[in-house]
């Protein structure tokens, strides 16, 4: 090998350095929200005997996620308004009119993360903003990092969160049947996230 | 119920107060509004921003400006503009609250346009009848089309709109009662454009966007504008024998296709709430 080719071996080595050594550090990664091992409920009172409870069986959404900066993340998700699950298919039927969700006119319910605060090693905060029926809210999502890690089936990078939230449904032009059907909606969200490659 | 009655006592009250005052009858035209604005804040428990997100809001604002349009026809005795209005606004509430469902669903939209101006010409066509220049009877057919719509819309998904309807319904018994025995009564186009307009939005919002309604109740509920074509003899024949009466037994004729629509919707349907 002659002595220019060594140099310019040297120079492509060192020039690729940086780059091996940021693969290594923690880097954002974008997951998609897998909704076969992700769930979202909701609790709503009823009549103060009972929470009903509902679940919406269509979402997607994606977020960005460094565990070593939570606080750069971003998120976005929707739920089909249609896909929202009481257990009764007259009163599922019942909330896809303009009283409800007025599924016609809105059939998404869209969440934006806007700012990602970390409170505690596994604990932070998401607050976004949430927009059902056409009218969008602020809404801060208290959240729990369950751990990320390989998936031993496939390899693939896994990110998973539980997060929960309260809201009024009134906050959102949804005012049918208050007081006897609570204003105050609790959400429980379970979100696993398959990892790009 | 509580808003429901509260519409009820509050127009009571105040055409009390205006009989007592031996206001004009031309003033007796905004009261129809007023009650349906009345029942539909009671309802929301609020106004609506603007412009209006959703077809429930969008209804404020289409009974809001045919308020304005009407009562301005009335005041400047404008009947061109009333009958433009007629033909209008059934047309542009349709427009307005179906605009998501235009291009998917042309004919339901078409439909619920030619319905609502059907209505609002029965209606119309019956105030053009006054006795001794009152003309309860257009009135009477809107409380008791009202009063029939509200248990249709509520199984038909919408328990704002019996509430709405309803409100609507008392506040106009309301408004009547005080006119049973010597009728000084003006049913003018801000009654029908602002009053009877409201409530085909309302009609329309359930039909187009929440489309659970029973459209064969609805049908049968729309018998109700043909009552005085039907029994204009025999109504006629009491009305002059005692108004009161006439007025009275009118009320009960509208109530038979109001009562046949809700049985037919039971029928159909059959009742359970499970909200």
């Amino acid at each position: 090998m002659n002595y220019k080719l060594k140099i310019a071996l040297l120079a492509a080595t060192l020039a690729s350095a940086p780059i091996g050594l940021g693969a290594a550090r923690a880097q954002p990664v974008t997951f998609d929200i897998d909704p076969v091992h992700s769930g979202i409920v909701f609790f709503i009172n009823h009549l103060g005997f009972s929470n009903v409870i509902g679940v919406a069986r269509e979402f997607s959404g994606e977020f960005t996620f460094d565990k070593g900066a939570p606080e750069a993340s971003k998120l976005q998700a929707k739920v089909k308004v249609s896909s929202i699950s009481t257990n009764n298919a007259q009163r599922d039927s019942d909330i896809q009119g303009a009283d409800w969700f007025n599924a016609t006119e809105f059939p998404e319910i869209n969440f934006v993360g806007t700012k990602f605060t970390r409170s505690g090693d596994k604990q932070g905060s998401i607050a976004g903003d949430l927009t059902i029926a056409g009218v969008t809210k602020p809404v801060t999502l208290d959240v729990t990092f369950n751990g990320q890690g390989k998936n031993p089936w496939d390899g693939s990078l896994e990110a998973g969160f539980t997060a929960t939230a309260k809201l009024k449904r009134s906050d959102f032009g949804m005012t049918a049947n208050l007081p006897l059907i609570g204003d105050e909606v609790t959400l429980h969200i379970e979100t696993e996230g398959r990892g790009r490659t | 119920m509580l808003a429901t009655a509260t519409c009820g006592i509050v127009l009571f009250g105040v055409t009390a107060l205006m009989r007592w005052w031996r206001v004009d009858r031309r003033w007796y035209d905004p009261l129809i509004p007023l009650g349906f604005f009345l029942s539909y804040w009671l309802t929301y428990n609020r106004l609506p921003s603007f412009p209006p997100v959703g077809a429930v809001n969008k209804v404020f604002y289409i009974a809001a400006v045919g308020s304005v349009l009407g009562l301005a026809a009335e005041w400047t005795g404008s009947r061109t503009l009333g009958l433009l209005l007629l033909a209008a606004v059934p047309l542009a509430s349709a427009a307005y609250i179906g605009d998501r469902i235009v291009l998917a669903q042309p004919f339901d939209l078409v439909v619920a346009a030619l319905a609502g101006a059907a209505v609002l010409y029965g209606l119309y066509r019956e105030a053009q009848f006054p006795e001794k220049g009152s003309n309860l009877r257009p009135a009477v057919m809107l409380a008791a089309a009202s009063a029939g719509f509200a248990p249709i819309a509520f199984i038909g998904a919408s328990s704002s709109s019996l509430q709405l309807s309803l409100g609507l319904a008392f506040g106009i018994a309301g408004v009547v009662f005080w006119h049973l025995l010597r009728p000084n009564y003006r049913f003018g186009w801000g009654s029908l454009i602002g009053g009877a307009g409201g409530m085909i939005a309302v009609a329309q919002t359930v039909a187009l966007i929440t489309r659970k309604i029973d459209l064969f109740a609805l049908a049968v509920l729309s018998l109700v504008f043909l009552v005085p074509t039907v029994c204009r003899a025999i109504i006629d024949h009491l009305g002059k024998t005692n108004r009161a009466v006439g007025t009275l037994v009118f009320a009960g004729f509208c109530l038979v296709p109001a009562v046949a629509a809700v049985l037919v919707m039971l029928a159909r349907n059959g009742f359970s709430l499970p909200l």
